[in-house]
């Protein structure tokens, strides 16, 4: 008996053990199964050649379907065998990590620039484009026209989708009722800007007796950046570029050495010290922001409109039948000069890795992305099944469109998003949005005050240091505007530490590229 | 005598009253959680409290419950945390219990060489390639494989299995146990609730796991709740930035709805769980 | 085999014997205690695949990576990313206030959840104590983004709920999340509310297996409640008691990276900004793996010292420590 159930314990171990061993081994022999199921799959159709796609996607984006229709599409028009792989929102990690244990697709998308893609390209990793653009027409055009900058050593590493590069829906938004309400008008300068958030302030616009509101609330910065939702007040005194400036005799400098710096702090520290600018800013992410603004705290804010315009008008009302948004360009100061938005140096990199096999295929296929007939496909579907079109006019199958995972109302399939661009740059508006003229005007408004870059580039030195010279700014400005320091002092002494931790460093770096612009 | 029972319920009546504290205080955050979920839009958005509901309406919890994303991310979820979890616990079990022996020759050198993973990891290369070459990439292991044990709840069961009378092995022992008998008819029995507590701690780290889902999994099918739930709370964000589709209708109580989806059905566990954590679980086993 | 012969042979020539006879020993010793080793097999396999064969990746943290050079084909490069490190601007300052912030939990929250499952572990209607229980462990569940959200409304600087009430008493209003005076107390604060409901559950598995008889025992000598608890609660779950001091102690350079992050801005980075957030805010970790490592490597060694003492210390006060 005691042998007997000795012997059933040993028994129960090993098949414990053995289970355990065997769950392993299950998962290993059922992802070879699949390997080479897909294996068959491209030798199945000779022709058609295996490209991984390895994307952060775009939240937005509805999951794909195994048996979407737009990929097979996709595949059969390019000859090929999408192997889509999206990693979760905010997951860019994944993709380093993925390329650091040598993990490659046959074509990225992911931010740039970082540290982590000067390494793929300065590893081989990614590969030049340039022997491929003759395969592709729509990337050589954006390329050659005004994305020269992105070429290092005269090579391409990819297609650089810039968020907000040509157009752009950036500008100050405001409570149109409460302007009405108080006789003002949309302010056009730092002046009337002044009067109507002090007005906001103390004429109790939500007319509910207290002094409970504020003039302007905006958001605390993202990591890394520097405070630029204020911006707004240095270009109106004349702050010629968003990045760097230069001086009387051309020099590159910091844009606190700029006189209009210190005009515009001083604007701010103005606006701070009478309780204009909402006290507690820098606890807001967007949605505490836009909530200020919802619920009476706030008559302004800086904010992205075009097509938000319809969901921050809806959302006000939700809360005040009666609220209205209006806006205009940002204030300008005494020159007339003015601006908010300015042209981003990065975005979102499209490339190819050594790793693709049939690298114009690769590439024949971020052209697709980008050509006409691409867009035409991934926005609308294919015809006669997505939609019907009546001369100009296109009739969303919304069913049809849901299987394939294409987002409502004329927005478009899940590929389309957070890769090669947006409804933005594209000024796609579908037909179905409610305030077209609105949307399409407020992008009209902000773009034409874009605030240009003395350079288009980041060089390595600025990717390291900037994070790190953007604290002692952030820390400098909101000690000057909270009134802690005294407005000379606190330049000069943020142009020393600036400087001394990275900051020259910076400087150097611009120069020499600045230089190399001028010839 | 009455002084001392006086002074017995004085303590109780506080006791009952700073407990009663805490759990208002704590119960707070999701109230308000639930409140919000269930309230339309313009209640939501026009005050920052929220005490009662003074629309109800289930819209967003249609919402939430009509995407597919939701229910694959379920049976991801529900896999990993039941499946996960026996397998967390089996092995834990079987090591904790060895390790719970001090006299036994290398347990103290077994346990200190575990101890200090906690502490040192080679970081996330060497450990996606070990999980590539493990066969685990892109599956619903890579979600319970490679963090299989947890060395902290390993440290808690040998404690707990320590607290155990030898006297009570020994004398199984002398019936006749081998040393898997032992554990699995005389400490195990006797461990309920710490087995309850160590169980609840996989399933609950199971449940609201998504790190390893971030570098391992790129099928989408495979995303677990918490993905599902990350992807719900950022959604606003996202839409703003890159202009797409909002839900922003529903907005915050589709986020709020969404929180609630991923938590209820792993705090439906613990009442279950809790009547393990009952005084005397031992005294019918110390009794037999 | 073994004939008279050998024996004498073998007493001979002594050293080597003595060493088989060992084996001999050691082997005995483990087949007599097969099972129990044989338990540990599949947690020894599992620490070995996914622990002890990646670890070779630490010396990342002493080298250039190089993608396409792989882990131990990059070059060397000393300790020059432990040199960046310490000497950036504020290296020191947010390593002091991981300690400080870390020290401040561990004060305050440590004892707390004790406390309160001591005082469930009195309560004698026990629906009531269950429901308190399931209650206060809620929040756990509620991730910092949803807290962080919640407390914005609440803590406001204007018409937070908090402040009103403040007001109505003539205090205030405090600027919680944005004055640098408050905001390591609502850290604290905020992460006590998260967790100590969580941190209960474990003492209510331990005060349920203390032995019940010991109180009868107790109760017949007439000891009071406040005795009972001192002599029989307390001493029946203080290895419980010991061992998770001990692992918090071995994580102090951990001070709530994802509460902070979520909580912090920049006018409290001066009391708030820890290892973790200010190499993360800063960029420095971002795909750069071998000055991640470096970091990890920082803080594993100061996490592992401090264990290894308060182990040290446990086991001299006659407990069992971790190992």
């Amino acid at each position: 008996m005691k042998t007997w159930k000795r012997l059933l314990t040993t028994a129960i171990m090993v098949t414990l053990i053995m289970s355990l061993l065997a769950a392993c081994g299950k998962s290993d022999s059922k992802s070879t199964e699949a390997a080479s199921a897909s294996g068959e799959g491209a030798a199945a159709s000779d022709e058609a050649v295996e490209l991984t796609y390895l994307t952060t996607g775009d939240l937005v984006a509805a999951p794909l379907a195994k048996d979407d229709r737009i990929i097979a599409e996709i595949n059969k028009r390019l000859g090929i065998k999408l192997n889509l792989k999206i990693v979760p929102y905010g997951a860019n990690d994944q993709v380093i990590a993925a390329f650091a244990s040598g993990d490659y697709p046959d074509v990225v998308t992911t931010s740039y620039p970082t540290q982590a893609v000067s390494q793929w390209i300065n590893e081989g990793i990614l590969v030049p484009i340039n022997d491929y653009l003759d395969e592709m027409p729509t990337v050589k055009q954006k390329l050659e026209n005004g994305l020269q900058w992105t070429a290092i050593d005269g090579k391409y590493y990819g297609y650089l989708y810039q968020v907000g590069g040509e157009h752009s829906n950036y500008t100050i938004t405001y409570r149109q009722d409460w302007l009405d309400k108080l006789n003002l008008q949309l302010p056009t300068t730092l002046d009337d800007l002044y009067n109507v958030l002090k007005a906001f302030a103390t004429q109790d616009p939500d007319g509910n007796g207290k002094a409970d509101t504020y003039g302007l609330t905006t958001t605390k910065p993202g990591a890394g950046s520097r405070i630029s939702t204020f911006d707004f007040a240095f270009y109106a005194y004349g702050l010629p570029y968003a990045d760097y400036e230069l001086d009387d005799q051309g020099n590159v400098i910091p844009r606190f050495e700029h006189p209009a710096f210190k005009q515009g702090i001083e604007y701010l520290r103005k606006l701070n010290e009478e309780k204009l600018i909402d006290p507690e800013f820098l606890v807001n992410d967007n949605g505490g922001k836009e909530q200020k603004f919802y619920q009476q705290k706030a008559g302004a804010m800086d904010d992205a409109l075009f097509r938000n315009v319809s969901r921050i008008e809806g959302s006000l009302q939700a809360v005040n039948p009666n609220g209205v948004i209006g806006w205009t360009a940002p204030p300008v100061g005494p020159e007339g000069k003015g601006g908010m938005w300015t042209v981003p140096k990065g975005g979102l990199l499209t490339g190819i890795t050594k790793e693709a096999k049939n690298k114009e295929k690769a590439a024949k296929f971020i052209e697709f992305l980008l050509s006409p007939e691409g867009r035409d496909l991934l926005q609308n579907g294919i015809e006669g099944i997505h939609y019907t079109k009546d001369g100009d006019k296109i009739t969303y199958n919304e069913e049809e469109r849901a299987k394939d995972g294409f987002a409502k109302n004329g927005w478009s399939h899940p590929l389309a998003w957070g890769n090669v661009i947006y409804p933005l740059d594209a000024s796609y508006l579908p037909q179905t949005e409610p305030n077209r003229d609105r949307a399409i005007q407020s992008v009209e408004i902000s773009s034409k005050t874009q605030i240009p870059n003395l350079v288009p580039t980041i060089g390595p030195v600025e990717l390291k240091n900037s994070a790190i010279v953007n604290e002692i700014y952030n820390q400098y400005f909101l000690d000057i505007i909270n009134g802690k320091i005294d407005i000379d002092t606190g330049i000069a002494e943020l142009s020393k530490k600036w400087r001394q931790q990275g900051g020259d460093e910076i400087l150097k770096e611009i120069t020499d590229e600045y230089n190399k612009l001028k010839k | 005598m009455h002084s001392r029972f006086y002074g017995s319920r004085l303590f109780d009546g506080f006791n009952v009253i700073i407990l009663t504290l805490l759990g208002v205080i704590t119960l707070y955050p999701f109230w308000d959680t639930l409140v919000v979920s269930l309230s339309p839009l313009d209640d939501n958005l026009s005050s920052a409290v929220h005490l009662f509901p003074r629309h109800f309406t289930l819209a967003a919890y249609d919402y939430i419950f009509g995407m597919k994303e939701l229910w694959t991310s379920y049976g991801v979820t529900i896999f990993v945390t039941v499946v996960g979890t026996l397998i967390s616990m089996l092995f834990t079990v079987l090591a904790a219990y060895p390790l719970s022996k001090s006299s036994l020759k290398g347990t103290r050198v077994i346990m200190f060489l575990f101890v200090f993973t906690m502490m040192f990891s080679g970081g996330i290369i060497p450990t996606y390639l070990v999980v590539k070459n493990t066969g685990l990439m892109n599956s619903v292991w890579a979600l319970i494989i490679p963090t299989v044990i947890f060395t902290y709840n390993l440290i808690l069961m040998r404690t707990f299995f320590q607290t155990i009378p030898e006297s009570l092995e020994d004398s199984a022992k002398i019936d006749g146990c081998s040393d898997v008998g032992v554990l699995f008819r005389i400490v195990l029995p006797l461990s309920l609730p710490s087995l309850a507590t160590i169980t609840l701690f996989y399933a609950v780290a199971r449940w609201n796991e998504y790190f390893n889902a971030i570098f391992y999994i790129t099928d989408h099918d495979l995303w677990p709740l918490q993905l599902f739930l990350r992807g719900m709370l950022f959604q606003n964000e996202a839409a703003y930035m890159s202009g797409g589709e909002s839900t922003f209708l529903l907005g915050p109580s589709v986020k709020m709805a969404s929180v609630m989806a991923a938590a209820l059905p792993i705090l439906l566990l613990y009442p279950f769980f809790q009547k393990y954590f009952v005084k005397g679980a031992m005294l019918g086993a110390v009794k037999e | 085999m073994s004939t008279p012969e050998n024996k004498l042979v073998l007493s001979k020539v002594s050293l080597p014997d003595k060493k088989v006879l060992r084996k001999h020993a050691a082997l005995r010793y483990v087949w007599k205690h097969r099972y129990m080793y044989l338990m540990l097999v599949p947690a020894v396999i599992y620490y070995i695949i996914y622990h002890y064969v990646p670890m070779y990746g630490a010396v990342i943290a002493f080298k250039d990576f190089s993608i396409t050079k792989g882990i131990m084909g990059s070059p060397w490069a000393g300790f020059e990313h432990f040199q960046y490190l310490f000497g950036l601007d504020k290296f020191w300052r947010v390593f002091w206030n991981t300690v400080q912030i870390s020290l401040l939990r561990l004060v305050f929250g440590f004892p707390l959840p004790l406390i309160v499952a001591l005082l469930l572990n009195e309560v004698r209607r026990q629906l009531f104590k269950r429901s308190i229980q399931t209650i206060i462990y809620l929040p756990h569940f509620i991730s910092w983004v949803i807290l962080g959200g919640l407390m914005v409304n609440l803590l406001a600087l204007d018409s937070g709920a908090v402040n009103s009430m403040l007001h109505g008493i003539g205090i205030g209003p405090i600027g919680f999340m944005s004055d640098p005076t408050y905001f390591r107390g609502t850290l604290i604060g905020s992460m006590i509310w998260k967790e100590f409901g969580w941190g209960t559950v474990i003492y209510m598995a331990a005060l349920a297996a203390v032995n019940p008889q010991l109180y009868e025992a107790a109760m017949m000598d007439g000891a009071n409640r406040w005795q009972r608890m001192l002599h029989i609660t307390l001493p029946g779950i203080k290895s419980t008691i010991i061992i998770l001091l001990i692992l918090r102690l071995g994580s102090m350079m951990e001070a709530g990276f994802e509460q902070i992050l979520i909580l912090y801005n920049p006018a409290v980075y001066s009391v708030s900004d820890i290892i973790d957030t200010y190499v993360y805010r800063i960029g420095v970790t971002e795909g750069q793996f071998s000055i991640a490592a470096a970091v990890g490597l920082f803080k594993s060694v100061i996490n592992f010292t401090l264990l290894i003492i308060a182990n040290r210390l446990a086991r001299m006060t006659g407990e069992q420590g971790i190992y």
